[in-house]
This record gives structure tokens, sequence and C-alpha cells, in this order.
């Protein structure tokens, strides 16, 4: 009996890996990239690359499990739905309005532990933020906006 | 004799006194290009968004994203961010929030209404990040 069921349990698996998971596709070269094109202090353009540009911007780095259902449908659903609401790989063509309120709420989302996304820092060791990193960000977020409207 | 020096010094004080507050007073009225809500939206977040997100408000979730009647006293850049994102929620129908909308219908902007406000952040926005 319990082998019955542990052969059905891998027949499953198995027939989940036919379905396909639509990951994003990633991109290398971005023209509009906001690290690319403004000068951003290295220790924040770190933070941003390892615990925000797998979601928000085109160079998602997709580890191995992202290949594997039921994982892989899970993760195309983050960098799908984390590139729609801000994708760092097309700064230069948002207006300076969505700029800002980007910048705002990047701040209000580090702030309030929101971002990065439960769960990714437990696999993404470069996303777990020390509270100064957190500090150095949201900081960041408030200069940077200042410095778009000058 | 005395009362007399005290009434002059009294006198002087306040004339002192009115020197230093006038200008202050006067100083409190906008400046040109200070940001001021027009008459005509105002009403429209009164009856719509001011029973949440304002600072007489008693709902401190709402209060927290955003006072409207405090919007005058944020740094440029968060106001801009804030207008943009009035524009957004206005515009997509995420605000005022469904629960709201069921419970005073009378209450949810007109198609019309929506239209203003979005004009208005948009116009707010252009004017405010001119160079
Ligand atoms: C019934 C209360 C209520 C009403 C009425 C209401 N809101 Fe909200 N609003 C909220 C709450 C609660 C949030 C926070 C939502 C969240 O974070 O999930 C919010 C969030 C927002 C935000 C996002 C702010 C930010 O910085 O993230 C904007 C913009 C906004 N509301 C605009 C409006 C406008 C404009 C109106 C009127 C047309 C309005 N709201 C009416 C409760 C309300």
């Amino acid at each position: 009996m319990a082998k019955k069921i542990l052969l059905g349990l891998v027949a499953v698996l198995l027939l989940m890996q036919l379905v396909p998971a639509n990951r994003p596709p990633v991109k290398q070269d971005n023209p509009a990239d906001l690290l690319a094109n403004n000068s951003v202090p290295e220790a924040v353009a770190q933070i941003l690359r390892g615990a925000c540009y797998d979601c928000h911007s085109n160079e998602t780095r997709y580890p191995w499990y992202a290949y594997v259902a039921p994982v892989k449908w899970l993760v195309a659903d983050h960098v799908e739905e984390g590139r729609e609401h801000l994708n760092f790989s097309d700064w230069q063509a948002m207006d300076i309005g969505d700029q800002l309120e980007a910048l705002d709420e990047l701040a209000e989302e580090v702030e309030e532990g929101e971002m990065p996304l439960q769960g990714y820092p437990l696999v993404h060791p470069e996303a777990r933020l020390s509270e100064e990193q957190r500090q150095l960000l949201i900081d960041w977020a408030g200069q940077f906006a200042d410095q778009l409207l000058e | 004799m005395k009362s007399k020096t005290t009434l002059f010094a009294l006198l002087a004080g306040l004339f002192l006194l009115a020197a230093f507050t006038l200008p202050e007073i006067n100083s409190s009225v906008p400046e040109e290009g200070e940001f001021e809500i027009p008459e005509n939206i105002n009403a429209i977040f009164e009856k719509s968004c001011f029973g949440c997100h304002n600072s007489e408000s008693d709902y401190q979730k709402a209060k927290d994203k955003m006072m409207i009647d405090k919007l005058g006293d944020l740094k440029k850049s968060k106001l801009v961010a804030k207008l943009n994102k009035i524009g957004k929620e206005v515009s997509e129908g995420e605000m005022p929030p469904e629960k709201f909308v069921a419970k005073y219908p009378d209450r949810v902007p007109t198609d019309a209404e929506r239209q203003a406000l979005v004009d208005w952040a948009k116009n707010a926005i252009k004017t405010l990040t001119k160079k």
C-alpha cells in the first residue's frame, strides 16, 4: 500500500515537470537600467543587485530549483509580479512621478520589512539585510529622490 | 510718575511684540508656488477620502499612509510620490476601498470627479517637477 502511494507521488512529481513555468526571460543588456545610468554608491548598488534585482530587473539569476516543479511556478510568478510592479532595468523610461513614487515605496517597504519578499532571504544569503543596510537603502532612496528634482 | 513709566514700558513692549510677530503672520500667507489644493478638488477629497485620509480621521492605517490635508508639509519628492499614487489609485478604482463604496454609495466619486482628481494630480506633478 505504502509503496503504491509513493509510486503515485513520484508519478505526479514527474508529470508536473511537463507543465511549463513561463519564467520571464533574462536580458543582460538593459540600456535604461538604473545602475547603468546613475551614480549610485557602491554599497547601495550591491544591496540592490543582491537583494532586489532578481525580481525587480531583467537580470534575474534563476537558481536550479527555478527549473523544477512545483517551485518553478512560484519563482516565475514572483519574478513576473516583481517586474510588473517595479523594473529597475526600465528606470530611465519611467516618468519622474513614477520614479519618485517607486523610491518612496521602496523606503516604505524596506522600513516595514515587507521587502525583500518573505522567504527569499532564506535561500539568498546576500538578501539578508542588516539594520544598517536597510537604513542605508532608505536614506539613499530619500536622497536620490531629492536629487532627481534638482 | 511710576505708573506712567510702567505704562510706557508696557506700550513699548507691546509695540516690540507686534513688530516681531507681524512678519510672522505675513509669512504664513502661502507664497507663490506653495502647494495648495483648489477648492473644487478639495471638495471631492472631503466627500470621498477625508473620512480616512485626514489628520482628524481615526483610521490609523490610512492616516499612516497619507493625510491629504497635510500633503503640503511633505518635502517635494515625497509630495510628488503621493500625488502620483493618488492619480494611480483613483484611476484604477482602488480608492476609495470596496468596503467604503458598498457602505457609502453616495460618497463614491463620480467618473467626472475621478477624472478631475487624476488630471489635477497630473498637473500638480508637472508644476512641481518643472526644472
Ligand atoms: C475607508 C477608508 C478609506 C477611504 C474612504 C479612502 N482610503 Fe485611501 N487608503 C485607505 C487605506 C486603509 C490605505 C492603505 C492600504 C494598504 O496599505 O493596504 C489607503 C491607501 C491609499 C493610498 C496609498 C498611499 C501610499 O502611500 O501607499 C492612496 C494614494 C489613497 N489611499 C488615496 C485615496 C483617495 C484619493 C481616496 C478618495 C478618493 C481614498 N484613498 C479614500 C483607506 C481609505
